[in-house]
């Protein structure tokens, strides 16, 4: 039986890598005595599918984890208790359900995914605000991709589904709703270093700070949170 | 959340942050203000070497076992770190509560490795306190530090307040008690290291004097306080079965070389090979019994969550039920699927049928350290293990399916000639035709021998505590030799550059002086000094030149018996007419029965305790 946790890493975990954050895990999941399945093969896994591999520095609220277990009679709380009581401070369990047995796993099913970025206004002038609107209400967003050999100009303007700019007292928040998953990836970072180049300023990612707000999957053409599938 | 002492734009510009946060799953939180001692536990390099080491696991929660004391790790920041650290007057911090460890009572250290003292005076000074003992100030914690490299204190005396030698369960506990009465009573530094010397097995360098002869050689090495003992005598627990293991251990946030539970199943070894410094300075051999290996197994699995468990001890197949106790582990393991990985093991027939069940995916190499290449050499470093058993265990090996043997030699061993390096070459080639030897349907298409090569190093405490080191030229020939004597396409030669080895040579026999050469090549940029990418050897030859030091006359000569040694004046059970009785039977050749086999009266009956009491002898 499968099944999909929604959960939050936040505070200090940002600062756990992907792979890192995959052992804890695996770590986790025997901790809470949880029987799960194992690839076969030479050397048997755990399996598990993250949806969506977060950059390291970043936070959320929405991530996903999909888990293979062995049928045993246990409950949908009763599991998302058993790890949420192994779990460090920053990772929490927040929904956890049974999947049906036809519904594709993490990665394969993610479409979209929503950032607030967070800049201080510290370094910014009046017109962010305005800047702001007009880069993302250009015809087209141009930005270099750097490959392994060359880099080559992408336009990102269809990637970009949605966005909007709020404000706290000391920074903008820049909510982006960006296409993510397996095919067409756009990362959080390479849309506001494009938009600090049109504002003329000078891009150091550690300066902001990017909070993931949820996954999404595209059905009947509506972007659905994983959770709700 | 714990707020953390380094700024989140800072983390976000270094290699691995999560080095620097603590609150991993099973460290510890306790209040501060319900605590009487802060303890900042220190391992002098980055944070997944450390985390790695067993010894320091075992301590931490043995500390914070006390209510009174809390116990938080200290580790090297990487070089990244540090930068940033200088750059913004950030201070060493403790990872659990992130305080500066300047405000702590005591900094321990755990001296694993002598490439590590420039870590240690580094990581002093990124305390924002002075490394040298007679400078720091009232107020500064106390410095102590242990660990193997602890038996020879001398050249880090002048940094360090207090040596504990010996194993920290034993008696680190009346150094706190003895510590809290003094803080609650007040009371000055110098007046606590005075009480230190009632207890045994502590080393406090400032109450004793060393005066020199004019050829540099020790003339006097003299306590200057009453009180001082003149032979500090090493702690042990006597029996590890009642004596406390952790539950958990720590995961840590990065993956670390040993990322999975570590089982300690005994301590010491009784083999006693001529070169080894853990041979004798951990003497006697002391075991964990199969009943309590197997509960504390189940629980730090359990506790952990870990899918691998690896044995540890200097040389597993001698732990005294092993073929139960091996059977017992798999029935246990196999029911949590975890896998089962056994370092230090002798080749032999139960060997190889064990391998063959726990490692049911692809065979890798298997491991031989014969150390010497001919049963002379092997006889002089009294390795007992001969051509005979390295050539079974290899046909074993080959024919339950591995195709890849390691064997591990010394380079510069006392008496060592040019037949000994060549019978390296001569061992390997027999190996490769064990293996065509065998019905080609019996065995892999092919098979690779990987030879490797160290260059000894003679240690303090072992019967080659006298003996001259090889020079870095020396070193470096005898590499270029084998080198060029190892031609058959099938083995394949490994070594290193000797420089690091000559290095420790010099520190691992250095005496106070030596001290000024660490400060100096600290001083000149040296740090990381076990990484290859960050040793810089013009930073040591500086220091040198500065302190006036000749390495030469502490790794290249060759000491008489009577020469007063830097670490005389510690007591490891072992005595000194044993080390010289075995240092004069390694020149005629001659081997020495292990502990079980005949006792050989080493010493370390003081101890009353483990293998020496076995009745067995
Ligand atoms: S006294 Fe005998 S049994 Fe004990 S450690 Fe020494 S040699 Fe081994």
């Amino acid at each position: 039986m499968k099944v999909r946790i929604k959960f939050t890493k936040e505070g200090n975990l940002k600062f756990i890598g992907h792979l890192d954050l995959l052992r804890l895990f695996q770590r986790s999941i025997k901790k809470a005595e949880l029987p799960v399945e194992y690839s076969k093969g030479f050397n048997p896994h755990q399996l598990l599918f993250i949806a969506l591999p977060l950059s390291l520095g970043t936070t959320s609220e929405g991530e996903y984890i999909d888990i293979e277990l062995k049928d045993f009679p246990i409950s949908e709380l009763e599991i998302k208790d058993r790890l949420n009581s192994v779990f460090p401070q920053g990772l929490k369990v927040k929904e956890l359900k049974f999947l049906k047995e036809n519904i594709k796993n993490g990665m394969a099913a993610v479409d979209g995914a929503e950032y607030d970025i967070y800049i201080s206004k510290e370094k910014l002038s009046d017109h962010f605000y305005q800047k702001t609107k007009e880069f993302f209400e250009q015809k087209e967003i141009w930005v270099e991709k750097r490959g392994k050999k060359e880099s080559k100009k992408i336009n990102i303007k269809d990637k970009i589904f949605d966005y909007s700019i709020r404000e706290n007292k000391d920074s903008w928040i820049i909510n982006l709703l960006l296409s993510a998953g397996s095919k067409d990836n756009l990362k959080a970072e390479i849309v506001i270093k494009a938009l600090y180049e049109y504002n003329l300023l000078d891009f150091k990612e550690y300066e902001i700070d990017i909070h993931r707000i949820d996954i999404f999957s595209r059905i009947d053409n509506q972007l659905i949170p994983l959770s709700n599938i | 959340m714990t707020k953390l002492r380094v700024t989140d734009a800072i983390l976000k510009q270094v290699e691995k942050p999560a080095r620097y946060i603590g609150n991993e799953v099973n460290s510890i939180i306790k209040d501060k203000d319900s605590i009487d001692i802060r303890f900042a536990f220190c391992f002098p390099d980055v944070y997944e070497v450390g985390m790695s080491h067993l010894g320091m696991q075992i301590l931490y929660y043995f500390l914070n076992e006390r209510k009174d004391t809390y116990c938080e790790r200290v580790f090297a920041p990487w070089t990244d770190m540090e930068e940033k650290m200088r750059e913004n007057n950030i201070n060493l911090f403790a990872l659990e509560s992130q305080d500066e460890v300047k405000g702590f009572d005591f900094i321990g250290f755990t001296l694993q490795y002598e490439m590590s003292y420039t870590n240690v005076i580094n990581l002093i000074d990124l305390a924002g306190i002075s490394p040298w003992s007679k400078e720091r100030k009232e107020e500064d914690p106390i410095i102590c530090a242990g660990g193997p490299c602890a038996y020879n204190p001398e050249p880090l005396a002048d940094f360090i307040d207090f040596f504990y030698i010996g194993e920290g369960e034993a008696s680190l506990n009346k150094v706190l008690d003895i510590y809290k009465e003094h803080k609650k009573n007040g009371g000055s530094k110098k007046e606590f290291l005075e009480k230190l010397l009632d207890i045994e097995g502590i080393y406090v360098p400032a109450f004793y004097e060393v005066k020199y002869k004019d050829n540099g050689i020790i003339e006097s090495f003299l306590p200057t306080h009453k009180n001082a003992k003149s032979k500090i005598k090493k702690q042990i627990i006597k029996d590890p079965n009642q004596s406390f293991y952790p539950s958990k251990l720590i995961l840590p946030w990065v993956q670390t070389v040993h990322d999975r539970v570590n089982l300690e199943i005994f301590r010491g070894c009784i083999r006693g090979c001529r070169f080894c410094h853990a041979g004798f300075v951990y003497r006697p051999v002391r075991e964990k019994s199969k009943e309590v290996l197997i509960e504390q197994a189940k629980k730090l699995l359990k506790n952990t969550g870990y899918d691998e468990i690896s044995l540890s001890s200097l040389s597993t197949s001698d732990y005294s039920e092993f073929e139960s106790f091996s059977q017992e582990l798999l029935q246990t393991c196999k029911d949590a699927k975890v896998n089962i990985s056994l370092p230090s093991l002798r080749i032999d027939k139960f060997s190889i049928d064990l391998m063959s069940n726990i490692q049911k995916v692809r065979k890798s190499s298997l491991t031989f350290a014969p150390e010497a290449g001919s049963q002379r050499l092997r006889n002089v470093i009294n390795k007992g293990i001969t051509e005979e058993d390295i050539l079974k265990g290899s046909k074993l090996a080959f024919e339950g399916g591995w195709d890849r043997i390691k064997l591990y030699f010394m380079i510069g061993l006392p008496t060592e000639t040019e037949e000994d390096i060549i019978a390296i070459k001569e061992l390997a080639d027999k190996i490769l035709d064990t293996f065509y030897s065998i019905p080609k349907e019996n065995r892999a298409r092919n098979a690779k021998v990987v030879v490797s090569s160290s260059c000894f190093v003679p240690k303090p405490f072992t019967p080659f505590q006298w003996e001259a080191q090889n020079t870095y030229e020396e070193f470096m020939d005898k590499q270029q030799f084998l080198k060029k004597v190892i031609k058959r396409k099938g083995i394949q030669y490994n070594y290193h550059d000797a420089i690091l080895s000559s290095l420790e040579g010099m520190l691992a026999r250095g005496d106070r002086r030596v001290g000024k050469v660490i400060y100096y090549a600290w001083k000149f940029g040296a740090k990381f000094d076990s990484w290859t990418e960050k040793f810089n050897m013009a930073h040591w030859e500086k220091a040198f030149e500065k302190s006036k030091i000749e390495p030469a006359f502490y790794a290249n000569r060759k000491r008489e018996y009577d020469e007063i040694l830097p670490w005389d004046h510690i007591w490891v059970g072992v005595s000194k007419s044993f080390l010289i009785k075995e240092h004069q039977k390694a020149l005629e050749e001659k081997t020495t029965p292990n502990c079980r086999e005949k006792c050989q009266v080493c010493g370390a009956t003081i101890f009353q305790g483990g293998v020496c009491y076995e009745g067995t002898n």
